[in-house]
């Protein structure tokens, strides 16, 4: 089976008229996102992940390369009418009522009549608002816009859905709501595409990310592989003695001492059961041991910064 | 393709009437009511020394020609605030996001566009004309069927600057579309101007000018479709002639009553034709397909 979405040299230049150097957005992008998967895009402002979107939406025409949205090439209405999109800047026309709302876009996926009086009070319980379903827009907060927003993404039933930032303006209840509905579509099978500056929440829900960079991608993978092995073990121990910190001088690259904490720095994971048995072993009391790995923001972080150096 | 252009049609068309267009329509329909009841006839028949009959006839002429040109004038207002914030203004606020990636084709978009605001304006030029009519047989006491064909001629202006402010919209802000509708009419007003200009001061060169303005925008051309319409075929009979007006009456020659104006103009009415009609439907259709491209090549 085709990939969700597939990329060839995706690239995109603006500019470039008489006497203006060609700005590239995006330079020659090959990505492939696996059916199944919630798939991250990261990067920094500017990196090219919205103009990547735009381009797979078909709202901007690349200068040159291929992509395709579930084996289709980019602009196919088949393709489309299996496509939910949540943008990042949106105005709805604020003086709909949600359900109306709903419906409108309901129409414009093509659905029948009948699929959309089934489908738009499931849609509004799934976002929390089906008790304002009769309400207008233009009543509603930024945040349940946001939702309304992603109740229309997933109205059509979708087989992959694009978000861009879509928990920007979602109070953390809001946004563990996005995540049970990600999470909810890779489950039933769907593909999700999405872009967010919240590290933390990609890191939960994504199963590969893509970091972009300058419109080319600097790493991409699954998000246990690119994430480094955890280095430092952080130890509370009671009961130390001379002998204790030797043997653990002997299993790590470095021993730091700190009152009851103590600090190795490790080659590798396994030496991480070695250091529990080490202490126990020499009449130390573990009250607690937790190895520190690295978080996705630290790996967004070091391989952004290691590459503008 | 239809499905996704008749949704788009209803949703411009909601989305203008929230705008408050029909009240904006309203207000101007209270022009047509004010023709209705003022004592014009009375007004003529006592400081210029008309018999009644006849001077009912004359404010039907002057209300047909006024009833007109406000038609016109409204509509094409109307037009140009609807059509100039229609697609670029749009993108940048947001609203054709979520609609762009939708499983329709984009032409759908623009020709839904186009389809509803030109909707709302039809209806909106329907209900004026029929108070226009009203009000001329409320005041001449006759109904006076060839008032349609100077209203259907009006109702050309608004369906000329949708197209054109329609296809300024592709690329352009609310503000510079609407700017460029503006500039288009006074390109136009030109023709006239130069027109009048090479006669009084006998420039042959000004009249040339004004033939290639008529041309850049031909609102002129329209104008005498107006002046047609109100007549019977382009200047012997007339809306208001002989064996339709009120007993006694001369009648009503629009040409003559344009002649007495500006004389060159009963010439020009005179000499309207089929192909000035031709020249202004392909003229629309030429910005409607350029608007089309320009929206469909266009990045949002």
């Amino acid at each position: 089976m085709s990939a969700a979405i597939e990329t060839k040299n995706l690239r995109k230049e603006y500019g470039g008229a008489v006497g203006r150097p060609a700005f590239t957005a995006v330079q020659d992008l090959c990505l492939s996102v696996p059916r199944g998967q919630v798939f991250g895009l990261l990067g920094p402002n500017g990196a090219g992940k919205t103009t990547t979107i735009n381009m797979l939406l078909g709202n901007i025409k690349p200068t040159s390369g291929e992509a395709f949205l579930l084996g289709q090439p980019v602009g196919n209405q088949e393709a489309r009418a299996h496509l939910g999109f949540l943008p990042e800047k949106f105005q709805f026309h604020e003086f709909l009522s949600a359900e109306e709302f709903l419906d409108l876009h309901g129409k414009l996926y093509g659905m029948s009549k009948a699929a959309r009086k089934r489908r738009i009070p499931e849609v509004l319980e799934q976002v929390g608002l089906i008790a304002r379903r009769k309400s207008r827009l233009s009543e509603f907060s930024k945040g349940m816009q946001q939702r309304v927003g992603l109740a229309q993404a997933i109205l059509n039933d979708p087989d992959l859905v694009i978000l861009d930032e879509p928990t920007s303006a979602l109070d953390p209840l809001g946004r563990r709501e996005v995540r049970d509905i990600v999470a909810g579509l890779k489950a039933a099978g769907k593909t999700v595409l999405l872009n967010s500056h919240l590290l933390s929440e990609i890191e939960m829900s994504c199963d590969q990310v893509a970091i972009l960079k300058s419109g080319q991608v600097i790493r991409q993978g699954k998000i246990d592989d690119l994430l480094a092995a955890p280095t430092i073990v952080k130890m509370r121990v009671q009961a130390q003695t001379p002998g204790l910190i030797t043997a653990l001088e002997t299993l790590s690259r470095t021993v730091e001492v700190t009152g009851e904490e103590i600090a190795a720095t490790i080659s590798e994971e396994g030496a991480i059961s070695e250091l529990a048995a080490t202490v126990v072993g020499h009449g130390g009391r573990l009250l607690s041991l937790v190895p520190m790995r690295e978080t996705l923001e630290d790996l967004f972080i070091r391989v952004v910064e290691r590459d503008a150096v | 393709m239809i499905h996704g252009i008749l949704i788009l049609a209803g949703l411009t068309i909601k989305e203008a009437i929230r705008r408050r267009v029909f009240l904006a329509a309203l207000i101007i329909s209270a022009l047509y009511l004010g023709f209705a009841f003022l004592p014009l006839h009375i007004h003529v028949g006592l400081f210029v020394g008309l018999d009644l009959p006849t001077a009912k006839n004359n404010t039907g002429r002057i209300f047909a020609w006024l009833g007109c040109g406000t038609i016109k004038f409204f509509g094409a207002v109307l037009a140009v605030a609807l059509s100039a914030g229609a697609i670029t203004s749009e993108i940048d606020r947001g609203v054709l996001s979520v609609i762009v990636p939708k499983p329709i084709p984009r032409a759908a978009i623009y020709l839904g566009k186009w389809l509803g605001i030109n909707l709302l304006l039809a209806v909106c030029v329907a209900g004026w004309g029929l108070l226009l009519a009203g009000a001329i047989w409320h005041q001449t006491g006759t109904y006076h069927p060839r008032i349609w064909g100077g209203i259907a001629a009006a109702g050309l202006f608004p369906l000329l600057f949708t197209t054109l402010t329609l296809c300024f919209s592709t690329f352009a802000t609310y503000a510079l579309s609407s700017s460029l509708a503006l500039i288009a009419a006074g390109v136009a007003l030109g023709e006239d101007l130069l027109h009048i200009l090479s006669r009084w001061l006998d420039i042959p060169l000004l009249e040339t000018l004004s033939r290639f303005t008529g041309y850049i925008v031909p609102l002129s051309r329209m104008n005498h479709w107006i002046s047609r319409g109100l007549n019977a075929d382009g200047g012997g009979t007339s809306i208001f002639g002989i064996g339709h007006g009120p007993p006694g009456s001369a009648g009503f020659d629009f040409s003559l009553f344009l002649a007495r104006r500006d004389p060159s103009q009963a010439a020009t009415v005179g000499s309207t034709s089929e192909a000035d009609l031709v020249y202004i439907l392909v003229y629309m259709a030429v910005f409607f397909v350029l608007g089309l491209l320009l929206f469909q090549r266009r990045d949002l």
